[in-house]
């Protein structure tokens, strides 16, 4: 059940696998420019979703560690499904907050292990864990409820709601977050159970996010990972292992249990499918400013800056208010993770009801993820199809120490 | 013989913990012997713990006085059920890393008034829980495991709330008086209510 190489966070399956973080057409997007691009080596020799199930079966499981300088699911290769779990503390105590993070602290231990939690009657259900993962986040309302406001990280600020959101119930700021990450549904399904059981006493569950993604590595040469509107997933993201994956994600300053965390903003996007579905496929590769059939820019093929290209009218071939265009980052300082999943909530009141479980980390929001929005609800023009519905926003503390939990430093 | 549910015994007890009949630091004179209110109780007065038992005989009676002593026991994946009141079990794996069996012949914390070592039986063709007389034989190099469903520490007479993520303290008593003292955490559990058959275990009439 163990893997064979020590670190997974640098494993090759890892690092590609990362590639599939990045979206490359939910808006909040952002695209390093190509100069500035780390990219992965030639994806040869991939494993394919194939040999991930093979490596299931025959019990090669990918297990990740639970006690880490950070907390996994983030620098980690990314798992098939993902589940965020959005809770409120019942009570305003400290201890109430303190056992929350015990228990699931201990709960992650032995669940991203394979094993089961203390007291579970199905353990069978617990032993598959390739690539599972739990990690935790906490709201500003988890602070004020325990008693620490005085502990909020300068840096996490609540994300505003931008001019074109329309947040639905319940998908709002909460308390906390449980992000519980697995390539067996069934195995993530029991993992949630147990949580929730074990929360029960303490907090309440306000809404369950559940994602999904098609199963193997990232690749441009097969695109196995598309969103629900067929865009394969970007390619340009910070590496894991990479000193520009630390700058762009890790909070490097603070108190002992914020150093090595990052900053979550969690959005609910729903696509407008039946909206989409009007614009033939050269109209929505204007509106992206990428080929569908591979993801790469509309002007790839043209020398020079890709972004500077024109066509024979002298048009920029990528559109002025291009998706790509107005989300790329001048510089590492607006670069964020994203690690999207898809949802499908089927046919909801006769409308599709689809989209994605929009997760993004950063250590300085405003600084990273504000100012893009900011950018893309002004003028892009993808956001007639995309809407935002849920938002919130979780600070992740560093990973738990051997045999302590996550967030301990806030209590002792 | 009657089987009494958790209710009815966690009445019984609580009434017993009213009227004082429970107090594990209480420093009244225990005769070795003599008979006791509840089997789990603890007492320690001159610096000897006295532990009350079921004999072999049935009877509820008090321990000779245990000189104390330092138990090379340890609990892996301990837990404890959360309960606010009545009575709640605390199981995992006792482990003994020596050469020689360790008996555990009672539990103290301060969670509950008393602590007794139970087992399942079968009884009338229902498993119950009894009272295992004579404690946990944990094996040289070897391990006891506590269960809902099986062996396990029962509080009884809650004391104060044990709340899911506290760490509830619970310090083992070796038939020859030694202690060890881990903590256990406490976990929301549905489970663990067997039905009780307290004339097996405590002895007591409860008509």
């Amino acid at each position: 059940m163990t893997d064979s190489n020590p670190d997974p966070r640098i494993t090759r399956r890892g690092i590609l696998a990362a590639g599939g973080a990045a979206l490359l057409g939910a808006a909040g997007g952002v695209v390093i420019g190509r100069a500035s691009a780390s990219e992965p080596d030639a994806p040869t020799a991939m494993p394919t979703a194939a040999s991930t199930s093979e490596a299931v079966a025959s019990g090669e499981a990918t297990l990740l560690p639970f006690y880490d300088d950070h907390q996994a699911g983030v620098e980690t290769e990314e798992a098939d499904f993902q589940t965020f779990l959005g809770l409120d503390l019942r009570n305003a105590s400290r201890d109430d907050a303190d056992a929350v993070l015990r228990l699931v602290s201990d709960d992650a231990a032995r669940l991203t292990q394979g094993q089961p939690i203390l007291g579970d009657a199905m353990p069978e259900l617990a032993a598959n864990a390739d690539l599972m993962s739990i990690a935790v986040g906490l709201g500003h309302g988890f602070f004020r409820k325990a008693g620490l406001e005085h502990a909020i990280p300068a840096e996490f600020v609540e994300i505003p709601a931008f001019e074109n959101d329309t947040f639905e119930d319940p998908w709002t700021q909460t308390d906390l977050v449980l992000q519980i990450g697995a390539n067996d549904p069934t195995a993530l399904s029991h993992a949630v159970r147990m949580l929730t059981r074990d929360l029960s006493t303490l907090a309440d569950v306000r809404w369950q996010q559940d994602g999904f993604r098609a199963p193997g590595t990232m690749d441009l040469g097969t695109h196995a990972r598309r969103n629900l509107m067929g865009w394969p997933e970007g390619k340009h993201f910070p590496v894991p292992g990479t000193q520009d994956f630390a700058d762009v994600v890790w909070i490097q300053e603070g108190p002992d249990w914020l150093v090595g965390g990052t900053i979550l903003v969690l959005r609910r996007m729903r696509m407008e499918l039946d909206l989409w579905d009007r614009l033939d496929r050269s109209a929505q590769e204007t509106v992206v400013g990428r080929r569908l059939s591979d993801g790469e820019l509309l002007s790839a093929d043209a020398p020079g800056d890709p972004f500077e290209a024109v066509d024979d009218l002298g048009l920029p071939v990528i559109p002025m208010d291009a998706h790509v265009r107005i989300a790329r980052a001048d510089s590492l300082d607006g670069v964020i993770l994203r690690r999207p999943y898809n949802y499908d909530m089927g046919i909801v009141d006769g409308r599709n009801d689809v989209g994605l479980v929009f997760a993004t980390y950063q250590r300085d929001p405003a600084k990273q993820f504000i100012a893009t929005q900011a950018r893309l609800t002004k003028s892009d023009a993808f956001r007639k199809w995309i809407t935002a519905i849920g938002s919130a926003t979780y600070v992740f503390p560093a990973g738990a120490k051997d045999g302590g939990y996550i967030g301990e430093g806030l209590f002792t | 013989m009657r089987l009494f549910t958790r209710t009815a015994i966690a009445v019984v007890a609580a009434s017993i913990a009213t009227a004082g009949l429970i107090a594990p630091a209480q420093a009244a004179g225990a005769k070795p012997g003599a008979s006791c209110a509840m089997s789990g109780m603890v007492m320690t007065a001159k610096n000897l713990t006295y532990v009350c038992q079921k004999s072999t005989a049935g009877k509820t009676v008090w321990s000779q006085g245990l000189k104390p002593g330092k138990a090379p026991l340890t609990i892996k994946d301990g837990w404890a059920k959360a309960a606010d009141t009545g009575m709640s079990g605390a199981f995992g794996m006792i482990m003994n890393p020596t050469t020689k069996p360790i008996t555990v012949i009672g539990a103290t914390s301060p969670y509950a008034k008393a602590i007794q070592t139970h087992e399942m039986v079968m009884k009338d063709g229902a498993m119950v829980m009894s009272e295992k007389p004579g404690g946990f034989v944990i094996p040289a190099k070897g391990s006891f495991e506590l269960k809902p469903g099986g062996n396990h520490l029962m509080f009884m007479g809650i004391t104060k709330p044990i709340k899911a993520g506290a760490l509830v303290p619970l310090t083992l008593i070796t038939k020859d008086g030694a202690t060890v003292t881990v903590k256990v955490m406490a976990k929301p559990y549905v489970g663990a209510n067997e039905t009780y058959d307290p004339n097996a275990s405590t002895g007591m009439s409860m008509g």
